[in-house]
């Protein structure tokens, strides 16, 4: 099996490549069919190539082309990456499907750019999962910098466009700025570019170097995967450029984040002490709250999803920092678990993710780029299907059991929960206060997904011009139907892909715990007993899995099988549906008006809109966003006789308003200040050079 | 709060223990015609004060009829107030029926028992 | 006429032991203000302090008419407030009980004359089980009112025919009233 894994990566690249030549040199729809063919089939070769790095054990090793003086180009992929391997291609198919009728609309020019971009795209991402030095690894990551900026600015010449393109661009720089010297202070210590070999020699390293290097490390790729407080620019370049870009974005370029710090602030440095877990699990915990309160303030869609995408990645970063924790109390068994609830989310953000912006596409397709929730409404009569799929995506990565998000904030929370084996009192604590702000974060969660489809699907149009939305075409179905086909078959059967983050956590800490965490109840019911005698050996023959039951470790502290509850609602709706018509026909019934309230025309003023549902949540957490308003009458001769009444009610963005302005005006200070050495004459700038190269050839020698 | 709850404890259960036990409330309802005291005379009179003609007069040479409907008896008192001694004002809140009807009295007085 | 009587009474009997078994000691209570002057509300609101408290009788008021048994309408029923009344009644599910609060909701009260308002009271829209009088009526006559409704009490009230003479004496012929 192994062995498909390496040609699998090789045809994946290859026809990326091709792929996008060739949509650069054909022309209109020919293009636009080329670069989505193209990117189907590289994103099943990548997926096969992940499958298969995950259900065995083993890494392929490749030797690159060799690039003078830094040595050859390396290329490693292991389970971690073949995960990573399978979220780019699993999500790639889907988005590619959609883009054949999201894109039609679009000029000849735009096709051939985008088709030409996103393959590279694709590419500089598995460049990166695979990369084993860190020539190779710079490459692959500027490369999916400057490709993703020119995706995201591309378009019409708008010029907020360009804006938040170019603050996502800086805010990636910024990160590479940071992680590039933890690059080369490990190297200094070991002396190889080689990432196998810094981790191999990693604990040679003193200690404060590994933390200076893990700090750089977490927060260099934080940025990139937008903790705070790095998140300023999601919502702007998911906002600016179209919804299959931005699904792209959320659901690819963010877990390139993702990666990172998991490879790098996790896996490369090493184990350290307690408090690294905790900055990673406080740094989490805020995004998630941060993230999800100022999603509640938002009444565009697409801003909204990235605040949403914010507050699963902080979720994501508390789970790893609970796995930092119990990897430095050397309870193995319990920082894999926390690991792979980790990955799980990452999985799940990415295919719920990308199906909510998969169908915020269709929203914007159908009513000429209304993204304002508050100008929507009542679309479910006209695009049934977008809204079932959004349905879905909301429902999952609102942790609504049976869709897959549930199973991985579940073992997040379990996790967090499991905390007392640990010794310190103070880490117990801490783990307690960062199981709160996961609670706290799950149930606002679903406060915003109540609100993002309520107020856009459900009800009446809130503008006229909604009459002429219309269902989205069926390339846009089918590739949300695929997206959300991957988020259920994770949802209902869990159990399946479960051993595959445990093999990828393997690499990470050691033991493989997936008998720990899905126990082989089918195979071995003796050494299950407990679990048998509770009824968890059932539906043998139709669960293609080890066993239906999911372990936070250890039995005796919980179980929890998804796979039954999806189960008892195949089962159980049609059987209470029936119920309630035999019941039905035994009583009479009368069909009158929804009540409301004794009005005689519902008028779609009455309805909530999205400030008026979440306006609890800004009264509640009043202290963090400082609400405003601001009303402003234009009267002509007296006060009584208006022509117009504007109202405005705002939230601060802490960040935007305080942090971004005062490193941006520090930097700006500094720049000037270093003006000082630019003179403007040629001759000073040539002796600076030479004093530059007395000074290396010094130092080198 | 806790003057409050002091004096809770020091006056009790405060409820009413309406409808086992019938308390008497001070405030004035509906007028009461006592049947014995009633003058033929009168029933014009009182129908002219009424405001809302719950207390209506049908005077014909058979019979002279005042009806006495609770159901648009707004408690004024005029009625009460010096027209006829047979109409005090009563306290009684218990009027509720199930049948409009069930509110009018009618007090007829027959040509045939005149003078006798 | 006996028979018939004795007939209708064990019809009423019989119904209103449904009414007891269906409503039990709990009934939920729509309150419609059709255009009162407010009195009657201000009566019907010390009903849930704690003198009056029909809390203790298991008697709550609601505000959505989907849990409502009973419709409790004060107020003379003006013209602007009949699609509102009439849309709770509807939204109502069966069985429902609907007592008309005060001389207003009886016949009208001091509105029943020819306004613009067609103030004439509750019977001509909707079945009425229980007319309380009064203006306004007591918070007691009110919990007499509903639990006669609710056929936990007995109608003390009787309407009829009383024959006089000229001089004192009478000699009443059917009914009387319990003074």
């Amino acid at each position: 099996m192994a062995d498909v894994a390496g040609p699998a990566l090789a045809t994946g690249a290859l026809l990326s490549v091709i792929g996008a030549v060739l949509a650069l040199v054909l022309r209109g729809r020919g293009s636009l069919l080329i670069s989505c063919v193209a990117s189907v089939v590289a994103g099943v070769a990548n997926s096969v190539a992940g499958i298969a790095l995950v259900t065995v054990h083993t890494t392929v090793r490749h030797d690159l082309w060799s690039l003078y003086p830094f040595g050859t180009l390396q290329v490693r992929a292991d389970s971690m990456s073949g995960l990573f391997l399978l979220i780019i291609g699993a999500l790639s198919i889907g988005i590619a499907v959609y883009s054949w009728g999201y894109m039609a609309p679009f000029g000849d020019a735009s096709l051939r750019l985008y088709g030409f971009l996103l393959q590279l795209l694709v590419l500089a991402c598995i460049g990166i999962v695979i990369a084993n030095d860190l020539l190779l690894f710079m490459i692959a990551w500027e490369a999916m910098s400057i490709l993703s900026y020119l995706l995201a600015a591309l378009g019409d010449q708008d010029r907020g466009r360009v804006d938040s393109a170019f603050f996502m661009l800086a805010m990636s720089q910024i990160g590479t700025a940071a992680f590039l010297p933890a690059f080369l202070l490990v190297e200094s210590s070991t002396h190889s570019f080689g990432f196998e070999q810094m981790q191999s020699h990693i604990s040679a390293v003193s200690l404060v170097v590994r933390s200076g290097a893990f700090l750089l490390f977490f927060f260099g790729f934080g940025a990139k995967a937008g903790i705070v407080p790095f998140q300023g620019w999601l919502p702007r370049a998911y906002a600016a450029a179209p919804s299959n870009v931005s699904a792209v974005l959320s659901a690819i370029l963010v877990n390139m984040g993702v990666y990172g710090i998991i490879r790098f602030a996790v896996q490369l440095v090493g184990v350290g002490p307690t408090w690294w877990g905790f900055v990673v699990a406080g740094i989490g915990s805020l995004s998630a709250i941060l993230g999800i309160l100022y999603a509640l303030m938002e009444r565009d869609l697409k801003r909204f999803l990235a605040y949403s995408s914010v507050e699963n990645i902080g979720i994501i970063m508390i789970g790893v920092g609970a796995s930092m924790v119990f990897a430095s109390a050397h309870l193995h068994v319990l920082a894999a678990l926390a690991l792979i609830a980790a990955l799980f989310h990452t999985l799940n953000h990415a295919t719920s993710k990308g199906l909510l912006f998969l169908g915020v596409g269709a929203i914007d397709r159908a009513t000429a780029g209304q993204r304002n929730m508050d100008r929507l409404g009542g679309l479910i009569r006209v695009m049934p299907w977008s809204a079932g799929f959004f349905l879905v995506g909301a429902l999952s990565i609102a942790a609504i059991p049976p869709f897959n998000g549930f199973i991985s904030e579940w073992l997040t929370l379990e996790s967090l929960l499991q905390s007392f084996h640990l010794a310190d009192i103070g880490a117990k604590v801490g783990m307690a206060i960062a199981g709160v702000f996961l609670a706290l974060t799950a149930g606002l969660a679903v406060t915003a997904f109540v609100k993002a489809f309520g107020i856009s699907f459900l009800g009446m149009p809130r503008e006229d011009d909604l009459t002429g939305a219309r269902e989205a075409p069926r390339s846009m179905r089918w590739g949300m139907g695929i997206v959300a086909f991957e988020a259920v078959a994770l949802g209902v059967l869990p159990t399946s892909f479960i051993p595959w983050f445990a093999r990828a956590a393997a690499g990470t800490y050691g033991p493989n715990i997936t008998d720990a965490v899905v126990p082989a109840v089918y195979a071995h019911p003796a050494q299950n007993g407990l679990l048998v005698h509770l009824g968890g050996a059932l539906f043998r023959w139709i669960v293609p899995a080890r066993g239906p039951i999911i372990l936070p470790g250890y039995a005796s502290f919980a179980a929890a099988s998804p796979t039954y509850l999806a189960i008892c609602f195949l089962v159980g709706i049609p059987v209470l549906w029936l119920i309630g018509r035999w019941i039905r026909h035994a009583q009479s019934a009368r069909v009158t008006e929804v009540w409301a309230g004794g009005i005689q025309h519902m008028s779609p003023n009455y309805q909530y809109t999205s400030s008026s549902y979440a306006n609890p949540i800004r009264i509640i957490f009043g202290m963090i966003f400082q609400p405003g308003k601001q009303a402003e009458t234009q009267f002509e001769a007296s006060e009584y006789f208006r022509i117009s009444v504007s109202y405005r009610a705002y939230v601060v963005p802490f960040f935007e308003r305080y942090v971004y302005p005062a490193v941006i005006s520090l930097v700006l200070r500094l720049a000037y200040a270093a003006k000082i050495i630019q003179s403007g004459s040629v001759n000073l700038y040539l002796a600076y050079t030479f004093v530059i190269l007395i000074v290396i050839l010094v130092a080198v020698r | 709060m806790r003057a409050w709850m002091l004096r809770g404890l020091r006056t009790g259960i405060v409820a009413t223990k309406y409808p086992r036990t019938r308390p008497d409330t001070a405030s004035r309802t509906v007028p009461r015609i006592d049947p014995t005291l009633l003058q033929r005379a009168d029933c014009v009179r009182l129908a002219e004060v009424c405001p809302t003609a719950a207390l209506s007069c049908l005077a014909e040479p058979a019979e002279t009829k005042l009806v006495l409907d609770y159901g648009k008896c707004i408690c004024c008192g005029l009625c009460a107030e010096g027209v006829s001694a047979a109409v005090t004002m009563s306290h009684d809140f218990e009027l509720a029926a199930h049948d409009r009807r069930d509110l009018r009295t009618e007090y007829v007085f027959r040509e045939a028992d005149r003078g006798q | 006429m006996d028979s018939e009587q004795r007939v209708a009474d064990a019809m009423g009997r019989r119904l209103s032991e449904r009414i007891r078994n269906l409503f039990g000691r709990s009934l939920h209570i729509r309150h419609v203000d059709a255009g009162s002057c407010n009195g009657c509300e201000l009566e019907l609101h010390t009903l849930m302090n704690p003198y009056y408290d029909i809390h203790r009788l298991g008697i709550f008021i609601t505000t959505s008419p989907r849990h409502a048994d009973m419709l409790l309408v004060t107020g003379p029923v003006t013209r602007n407030m009949q699609p509102a009344l009439l849309t709770t009644y509807q939204a109502m599910p069966s069985p429902k009980l609907v007592v008309a609060a005060g001389v207003c909701a009886c016949t009208g009260g001091l509105y029943n004359v020819h306004t613009y308002a067609a103030a004439t009271g509750l019977e001509p829209f909707l079945p009425v089980d229980v007319v309380i009088p009064g203006c306004p009526p007591s918070p007691l006559a009110l919990i007499q009112g509903i639990m006669l409704a609710l056929d936990r009490v007995d109608q003390k009230v009787k309407g009829g025919t009383i024959e006089l003479r000229a001089s004192n004496g009478s000699r009443p012929i059917r009914g009387g009233h319990d003074g």
